[in-house]
């Protein structure tokens, strides 16, 4: 594939698909600096990811699935390397910050984050309305075996927002 | 809120993304990244074995161009045995650019077999790191790195050689006795890190596939 024709297919995924990316940051990035630096990445890697689709998945989920293995990889480095990061310090202001803040989602996010980093993609596919089938087939499992990490996703996110509906929700 | 607002809440990010971007940098920046990305992986990929194999052939050629040198201006009387180190040091390095070659032909066909899925990259990323330990201790590794001991072994056999003096083997004991321990240390470390890669993604095999 030609470069031109590449970049042309990499500005039309980011243009429609750029809000999978900033959800994938912002569930495995625990700063600002650090979901930057994810949103780079899985930027390269969808960017290196165009030549290998073949479009027998559709676009949505083949750039989830390349992000979420960017994620995870990403995490891994980070482990590896063991750097606490300065927000400031690390940030190439790639991301402009919104200007209001939704406390809703807010409260989605910190729940996320504290799923365990499987668990976290299941979240995210699963709030983002994909099938059994689709995350079967980005994530390897078998669908039964979704279904019943679905299940406990959702009994533990709707214990807590029974929990916390009462105080700020 | 109960969960049906909470869907909704979360599909708001949809219309009004949690960000913006600016557009002009990324597009600067991913071209540049992905260079960066492909030299790291051509460094840690080759990086330690061309270093070792490029100081064992500049190491050789100097001795030996220093040896032949001797020999063309007759200082030194040429035998057969210099001819034989030359063909032995030439023949160490060429066996192990093949088995270097060989050993990665055969892990990237392997790595091929992984799918694309998640679960998929993690085991893929996983062989990976069993290849890189399958190698501690194996034949193979000791063939890819055989240039370094036979270029030290060669280097002191001509240095002896031009200066006309018997091979003495304390020169080269305490050399050797010098290089083993700092390449046990750096091993260890390496080994240690690529344990740690392991385990981790035994977590997330873990995470993925509950008491398998």
């Amino acid at each position: 594939m030609l470069k031109a024709k590449r970049n042309q297919v990499f500005e039309e995924w980011m243009e429609a698909h750029k809000a999978i990316l900033f959800k994938v940051a912002r569930a495995y990035g625990a700063t600002h600096a650090d979901r930057e630096d994810l949103f780079q990445q899985i930027a390269v890697q969808v960017w290196n990811s165009v030549e290998a689709f073949r479009g027998e998945a559709k676009v949505t989920t083949w750039i989830y699935q390349v992000a979420l293995n960017t994620a995870l990889a990403w995490n891994r480095k980070e482990r590896k390397h063991g750097r606490g990061r300065q927000d400031l310090e690390a940030a190439t202001g790639l991301l402009i910050s919104p200007a209001g803040r939704d406390s809703r989602l807010e409260w989605i996010y910190e729940r996320i984050a504290e799923l365990d980093e499987v668990s976290r993609s299941l979240a995210l596919l699963m709030l983002d309305g994909f099938s059994y089938r689709d995350m079967s087939q980005i994530l390897g499992l078998s669908e039964s075996n979704v279904g019943v990490k679905i299940n406990r996703i959702k009994a533990t996110l709707i214990a807590q927002l029974a929990k916390d509906s009462n105080d700020e929700l | 809120m109960n969960f049906d607002q909470m869907l909704e809440t979360w599909r708001t990010q949809d219309k009004a993304p949690l960000y913006g971007v600016k557009r002009e940098l990324l597009r600067l920046e991913v071209p540049r990244d992905q260079a960066d990305l492909q030299r790291s992986l051509r460094r840690n990929t080759w990086g330690v074995y061309w270093a070792a194999l490029g100081t064992s052939v500049a190491c050789l050629v100097v001795f030996f161009a220093l040896l032949f040198a001797a020999i063309s201006w007759g200082d030194i009387t040429s035998t057969a045995w210099d001819y034989v180190a030359l063909g032995i040091g030439i023949g160490t390095i060429l066996l192990s650019a093949v088995a270097y070659w060989v050993s990665r032909k055969r892990h990237a066909l392997w790595e091929r077999g992984f799918g694309n899925s998640l679960q998929e990259e993690i085991r893929r990323n996983l062989s990976r790191v069993d290849y890189q330990l399958s190698r501690y201790g194996q034949l193979a590794s000791l063939l890819m790195y055989a240039p370094m001991w036979m270029a030290l072994i060669l280097s002191f056999w001509i240095v002896f050689r031009i200066s006309g003096k018997p091979f003495g083997w304390l020169l080269p004991v305490g050399c050797v006795l010098f290089i083993v321990p700092w390449w046990v240390m750096w091993s260890l470390w390496f080994k240690k890190q690529l344990l740690a890669y392991r385990h981790r993604f035994g977590q997330l095999l873990e995470l993925l596939n509950p008491g398998e």
